[in-house]
């Protein structure tokens, strides 16, 4: 039995004279072409049976190059999205994915790939989903959420200034098209007011309406401001890179707290007794090199509290790598940590909206009515020496020669001899 | 009798500045450590101490086992000696215990070289420079790090052992194995020495039956005990670690580069394989069965003589056992440390020729890789081959000089 398939584009303008200026349309096709960088999402919904479940095991599945502008893609119609694949489950039976061992929370467990295996989005889409979704891992990201009788595809993206972008409904599969051309009426920090326009095709190829609309929603996450929260890392870096987090110009707030998260790479650990996580999952041995981990856990993930008014100063530490079989070199090793605040609402309308909910992921270790604001997310990169292969003869000669001269020394020191006038004489 | 009391006279009159001049030291170095700890973000206090304090707080909280916490490897009893801080909550109470086994260790250290006919005057000097007043021991101790403790251990152990109390000294002894498993290597010497005591046959051979006996039964039923308690992780953590630990990260042992390059080529046998050959060929039989005979076998009827020969070769194996070990942190030093007051004590070297190029090759060396292994660590620059070896390879050779200079010393 084919699923039941339905799709919504938004656009998300800068001004309302964009839309009105940039707007070509015919019967059956929408055409656009922004002044501005656009924020679009598009969301596929592949449905098996009737009606929504309400309950049961869910998986996410995320994704965003890590060399994407982290925060160019959030906005207000945007969540928040690890860098790299993240695929989340809430049955805590599954223990690994693809051979892969996933870390266990107490609220999911999670498989983190930043391309170093051979793990990639596909592998978690069907065959019939791949064929109405061309997955464009450079330049987008997306948010996937499976239930048993439901998969939800999120895909957003930034249409770029003069960049023509066509819009039909040319697959009759489809049941309903949606395609919503919005920009920013009005926002505070509570609610979010969208107005513009709103087409549908309703199976058929041509434009069965366009309506103007305005709505209303409570955003769960507020994008970056311009005035980003620095974070970066002590110089030099060294074997114990030192993360700064300067919030000395923010201030204490009644109900909020300042938090960095972040998905560590196998390479890079917390020392739990050192720093004081509020949390660390996944591999946290103290001691053992990288290479003798791999098969156990992926990294880990860890949330950090901050103080408000300082520059917070977190410890991390890399392994020791593998030898590297050409000269020695370094291993740059990455991870975006991301500096949130997190505040108190006392309403639960936040939980759900219509571009994103609230899911398996950093927001599933808060209470329902919080709200994030995020202050940054940056990309820190540590240079891990690693040395070469060829060096291993050398290394042992050098060690073995050493040795042997210090016992045959020793030996020759301790043998009855004949002493020397100056040792007579003593 | 009489000599005793001249002596015990002496010791009080030479040491009633001393002790309590060792004391107040390290009672400004307690104090400064509270206040880096308060207001420094580098902290004083050693980060093994804090190891100890956490598993101690797993038995005093919820009377579970101190290996639940990462990295303790070390016997429950030291985690029952912490216990105080959680039971007076004061996290720093416990420095006070190893600050007092610390200075006890000092007065054993004085009243054994008197015993070693070594005058009190010089005995208070060799002890202040070398131990009481030492920053690095006063360091050690302050930070709190439990080194300190098996120190006190070693040098009661041959206090009781040259009064001829052989069941308290192999009792102690015992229990310093159990504490930390190296002080087995001293066996060899100590047996020989027992042997070279003098006494009818039988009696030498019921003195070193008896202190064996006593030793093992103390180590068996100290670790059969702790095993009760704690189970398998016990043997897990405190004993097989120990024995099969291969320490990747970098220290000054000679074998760590090695060991780290052949530990990425887990199916290719390299020498680092064979790494306890070595040792156990230097550390075994040349200084523990070789060097102890040929030195105490031509002492007759000289007790004093005998006790000084014994720790100045124990002295000697302790050295070659940090300096061919697998593993070597600068804490290991202390472990030979405490017994250079009596390689002092006996020396016929000429200090400006021979101690002063010995003091300056090991500081020299240990300064070269000091070096090195700042620039890897806080610099993050690839300097494994050939810096890093380099510098412990002249590390171990300077150590080595150093072993050579003192069995000579000791067998001419």
């Amino acid at each position: 039995m084919s699923a039941t398939i339905k799709k919504r584009i938004t656009l998300l303008f800068e001004t309302p004279e964009e839309i009105g200026k940039n707007l070509q349309r015919n019967d059956t096709h929408l055409t656009i072409k922004g002044d501005h960088k656009v924020v679009v999402q598009t969301r596929w919904q592949f449905i098996r049976g009737e009606g929504e479940e309400k309950g049961g095991d869910q998986i996410r599945i995320t994704w965003k190059h890590e060399d994407s502008e982290i925060n160019a893609g959030s906005t207000v119609i945007n969540g928040y999205i690890n860098a790299g694949l993240n695929v989340y489950t809430s049955d805590s039976n599954i223990t690994s994915l693809h051979e892969v061992p996933l870390i266990e929370t107490p609220r999911y467990n999670i498989l983190h790939s930043d391309n170093k295996n051979d793990i990639h989005l596909k592998d978690f889409l069907t065959t019939e989903q791949l064929t109405f979704v061309d997955l464009n891992l450079e330049a987008s990201q997306y948010d996937i959420i499976k239930t048993s009788n439901q998969t939800e595809i999120n895909e957003s993206w930034i249409l770029e200034a003069k960049t023509p972008f066509t819009i039909e409904n040319d697959n009759p599969q489809i049941l309903n098209q949606e395609v919503g051309l919005f920009y920013i009426d009005s926002q505070d920090e509570v609610d979010v007011n969208l107005s513009g326009l709103r087409c549908l095709w309703e199976n058929t190829p041509q434009i069965d309406r366009c309506l103007k609309t305005s709505l209303f929603f409570k955003p769960a996450f507020l994008p970056p401001t311009e005035q980003l929260t620095p974070i970066y890392l002590d110089e030099p870096v060294g074997l114990h890179p030192k993360v700064l987090v300067d919030l000395s110009s923010r201030i204490d707030e009644t109900n909020c707290e300042y938090y960095l998260f972040a998905q560590l790479p196998l390479e890079i650990f917390v020392d739990k007794f050192q720093t004081s996580p509020v949390f660390v999952f996944g591999e946290h041995d103290l001691e053992l090199p990288e290479y003798k981990l791999r098969e156990k856990a992926w990294g880990s993930e860890t949330l950090y509290q901050l103080t408000p008014g300082e520059v917070n100063e977190l410890i991390l530490h890399s392994r020791y790598l593998n030898i590297t079989t050409e000269a020695p070199s370094f291993s740059n090793i990455s991870f975006a940590p991301t500096v949130f605040k997190a505040c108190d609402k006392n309403s639960l309308d936040i939980i759900k909206n219509p571009f994103y909910v609230k899911s398996l992921g950093l927001e599933s270790f808060f209470t329902d009515d919080t709200k994030f604001h995020l202050l940054n997310t940056t990309k820190l990169t540590v240079p891990i020496p690693k040395p070469g292969s060829d060096d291993f003869n050398n290394v042992q000669i050098i060690t073995g020669v050493t040795i042997l001269f210090a016992i045959i020394y020793l030996i020759w020191k301790v043998s009855p001899r004949k002493l020397s006038p100056k040792e007579k004489k003593e | 009798m009489e000599d005793n009391r001249t002596t015990m006279i002496s010791l009080s009159l030479n040491t009633k500045w001393l002790i309590p001049l060792a004391i107040i030291v390290r009672l400004i170095f307690f104090s400064y450590g509270i206040y880096q700890d308060k207001h420094f973000k580098v902290r004083y206090t050693d980060i093994d101490y804090q190891v100890f304090n956490d598993a101690a707080r797993f038995i005093y909280q919820y009377g579970q086992s101190p290996f639940l916490r990462d990295t303790y490897r070390y016997t429950p009893l030291l985690a029952w000696i912490i216990l105080p801080n959680h039971w007076l909550h004061c996290y720093h109470f416990s420095k006070m215990t190893f600050i007092a086994s610390d200075i006890i260790t000092g007065i054993l250290i004085i009243k054994l070289l008197i015993s070693c006919q070594v005058s009190p005057k010089k005995a208070n000097l060799y002890t202040a420079a070398i131990w009481l007043l030492n920053p690095l021991v006063i360091t050690i101790s302050t930070r709190g790090n439990c080194e300190t403790l098996l120190c006190l251990l070693i040098i009661t152990t041959f206090y009781f052992l040259y009064r001829g109390k052989l069941i308290l000294s192999g009792s102690i002894y015992g229990l310093s194995v159990h504490f930390k498993i190296y002080p087995i290597i001293y066996c060899g010497p100590i047996a020989i020495y027992l042997w070279y005591r003098g006494g009818a046959i039988t009696s030498r051979l019921w003195n070193i039956f008896k202190f064996g006996i006593i030793s093992i039964l103390t180590l068996i039923g100290t670790t059969y005990w702790m095993y009760k308690l704690y189970g398998d992780l016990y043997l897990q953590e405190a004993w097989w670690y120990h024995i099969i630990r291969i320490d990747h990260r970098h220290n000054f042992s000679i074998w760590n580069v090695l060991l780290y390059y052949s530990s990425t080529i887990p199916d290719k046998t390299s020498l680092a394989t064979f790494a306890f050959l070595p040792q156990v060929l230097v550390t075994i039989l040349l200084c523990g069965v070789w060097l102890p005979y040929s030195v105490l076998s031509k002492i007759h009827n000289n007790p004093s003589q005998l006790l000084l020969k014994l720790l100045n070769i124990i002295f000697i194996q302790t050295f070659t056992f940090v300096a061919f070990n697998k593993v070597c942190t600068s804490q290991y030093f202390i472990w030979y440390i405490i017994l250079l007051p009596f390689v002092v004590a006996n020396t016929k070297m000429d200090w400006k020729w021979e101690g002063i190029p010995m003091i300056v090759s090991w500081v020299a060396t240990q300064g070269l890789w000091l070096q090195q292994g700042y620039n890897l660590e806080f610099l993050g620059l690839n300097v494994f081959y050939p810096k890093l070896l380099l510098a412990a390879t002249s590390f171990f050779l300077a150590n080595v000089y150093i072993i050579g200079q003192c069995i000579q010393d000791l067998i001419v």
